[in-house]
């Protein structure tokens, strides 16, 4: 139960870069700007963008559509260049590079795909042979290391099949070991699963988690749904307008979301959000026979129902569980749980107390009667 | 139909094929790179060489606006000089191959344009050049568009071919106008038509049957 003890308090807003030279990726002060076009006034993608990637970690990037997380992806590769400050990929600064210099860089960074890119007129085999050739690889060479890649995501049965053949979560195995092909350092992740099914999801999540584990590669990967950070990453940023809003360690940053959009992102997750019929029944003031409705959120394993029932035997207090859900993240289980509570401030009191005396953040809501 | 008639559309049939053949073959050597680059050369694209591409793009309308009998009367100086001689089944091959190219360039151009632009990214992204992209991804996945468009164009220029019959050009076209029409003989007529929609059929069902075979987003059965 030593999760249970008071956390110290979170350097939030402070980035938590690791120190410069660990780190694979590092964004300085970075802004992109679209020039204007067809009549349309020049658009801010991204700005004052300071983010860095630890070498062997995965950080996850997340934030809606039209965020700016595809053009942050694509800087890292220099698809797409930066308008102000720096891009650092392995000490390299890519932001003044040639195309040709960029190209080598290119080599050495993976890139996998929300719609697999794959070549329809090449069998899953040639497809991961692809960025051998491009890279000039010789074809017994190629040979080599195409088919243990093949064995690594689970396809070696299906090397000469075409991408037609293939279910999605077939394709997005492909996509990977075609980005392992070259050995990379970094691995890109874009929305890699967002047009496959959760448990398609859940596999090709886990296979990007060994990867990491087992090679050591760092992976940056871009999501719009909070259930691929959590479960694959440890760092997170959140994007929200081109800003990153609010960035740390995932289990952190979603037990205790300080940004209204890391908010709206939890969403019903973890109880962030109330029921529906709860939510409008609640209110501000306490009118007498009410009941506050407070949510106490725990990080770490915690039994919940000798949490409630400690509660009713050492003081005596009525406990009203209303709604309630654990998860995991990074690894680690948190939940919420919304109790209803006698509204009389004596008690009331003595409760939250109880409730901070085992280092659980607990907070009233509002009444309900 | 006595047998002399039948040896004259057996040898108008040939000739036909035989200046079709040609004229394609050359266009196609020409026109496929012609529109690879029209494809790939504008503004902000891959090869990105936008006074080329305009410069190229307006040649390539000039011609294809000129009405191919204009064509063939205009550039009878050209085909002389490349030809020797401006009538006959030779000479024909001229116009034929001066109207194919900007056609099948077009053609190609539209399905080099086809290919889905994530294919590019994602080759981009392993570090291909401008050419390895072209030459490994754009024109193998643009295969069977670019099938199916050389087979229009063999189409297109078997009809291109019976105009030059106009001008002594020689093949199936020439044998319609002088005996079918001038003649009056209507079995001949009848006959090169029947001939004409043999060959089309033939044509187009042969480059349907290889587009899909070389179509790999299809399942195969």
């Amino acid at each position: 139960m030593n999760m249970l003890s008071p956390t110290a308090p979170l350097e939030r807003g402070v980035t938590p870069s690791p120190p410069p030279g660990d780190a694979l990726v590092r964004f300085e002060g970075v802004r992109k700007v679209y020039p204007p076009r067809a009549g349309n006034a020049s658009f801010v993608a991204l700005d004052h963008i300071d983010l860095s990637v630890a070498r062997g970690s995965v950080l996850g990037v997340i934030g809606r559509s039209g965020a700016g997380k595809s053009t942050l992806i694509r800087l890292v590769n220099g698809l797409e260049k930066a308008s102000a400050g720096r891009v650092i990929v392995d000490g390299a600064d890519i932001t003044g590079m040639s195309e040709r210099d960029l190209r080598g860089v290119r080599r050495a960074i993976g890139m996998v795909f929300q719609h697999f890119n794959l070549l329809s007129s090449r069998t899953a085999y040639d497809n991961v042979a692809l960025p051998l050739e491009i890279a000039g690889v010789a074809a017994a060479d190629i040979r080599r290391r195409v088919e243990p890649l093949l064995e690594l995501v689970g396809l070696a049965d299906k090397r000469d099949r075409y991408p037609a053949e293939l279910s999605g979560g077939q394709k997005q195995r492909v996509g990977i070991a075609r980005a392992l092909a070259t050995r990379p350092k970094a691995l890109l992740s874009d929305e890699a699963t967002s047009a496959l099914d959760p448990e398609t999801t859940r596999s090709i999540l886990d296979l990007l988690g060994s990867i990491n584990a087992e090679l050591g590669l760092t992976i940056l990967l871009i999501t719009h749904e909070m259930s691929v950070v959590a479960r694959i990453a440890r760092q997170v940023a959140v994007l929200d307008a081109g800003r990153i809003v609010e960035q740390g360690d995932v289990y952190d940053v979603f037990t205790r979301p300080q940004h209204a959009t890391t908010r709206s992102f939890l969403g019903a997750v973890s109880g962030q959000k109330l029921p529906g019929w709860l939510a409008g029944r609640l209110r501000a003031e306490a009118r007498p026979g009410d009941q506050a409705v407070v949510r106490v959120v725990f990080r770490g394993p915690i039994a919940t129902d000798a949490l409630v029932s400690g509660l009713v035997k050492t003081h005596g207090v009525d406990v009203n569980i209303l709604s309630g859900a654990v998860d995991e993240v990074a690894g680690r289980p948190f939940g919420a749980l919304v109790l209803g509570l006698p509204a009389d401030p004596a008690t009331l009191t003595l409760a939250l107390a109880w409730f901070a005396g085992h280092g659980l953040d607990a907070e009233v809501l509002g009444h309900v009667g | 139909m006595s047998a002399d008639i039948a040896w004259l559309i057996w040898e108008a049939t040939l000739d036909t094929m035989w200046m079709v053949a040609i004229a394609m073959i050359i266009a196609t050597l020409i026109g496929i790179p012609l529109g690879v680059f029209l494809a790939t050369s504008g503004r902000g694209e891959l090869l990105a060489a936008p006074l080329l591409n305009r410069v190229l793009g307006l040649i390539v309308n000039a011609t294809r606006s000129t009405p191919f009998i204009i064509l063939v009367v205009a550039i009878i100086p050209f085909t002389r000089l490349v030809a020797g001689t401006s009538i006959g089944t030779k000479a024909a091959i001229v116009p034929l191959t001066i109207a194919a190219t900007p056609f099948i360039a077009r053609l190609i151009e539209t399905a080099i344009r086809e290919v889905d632009q994530g294919l590019v990214e994602a080759a981009r992204a392993m570090g291909a050049t401008p050419l390895q992209i072209v030459r490994k991804v754009l024109l193998p996945e643009a295969i069977p568009a670019i099938v199916l468009s050389l087979t229009l164009a063999v189409v297109s220029m078997i009809g291109y071919s019976a105009m030059v019959g106009a001008v002594g050009g020689g093949g199936l076209g020439d044998l319609g106008i002088r005996y079918g029409y001038q003649r009056f003989m209507p079995d001949v007529m009848a006959a090169v038509v029947i001939v004409l929609i043999v060959l089309v059929q033939g044509v187009q069902s042969i480059g349907d049957r290889l587009a899909r075979r070389l179509n790999r987003r299809l399942r195969q059965s």
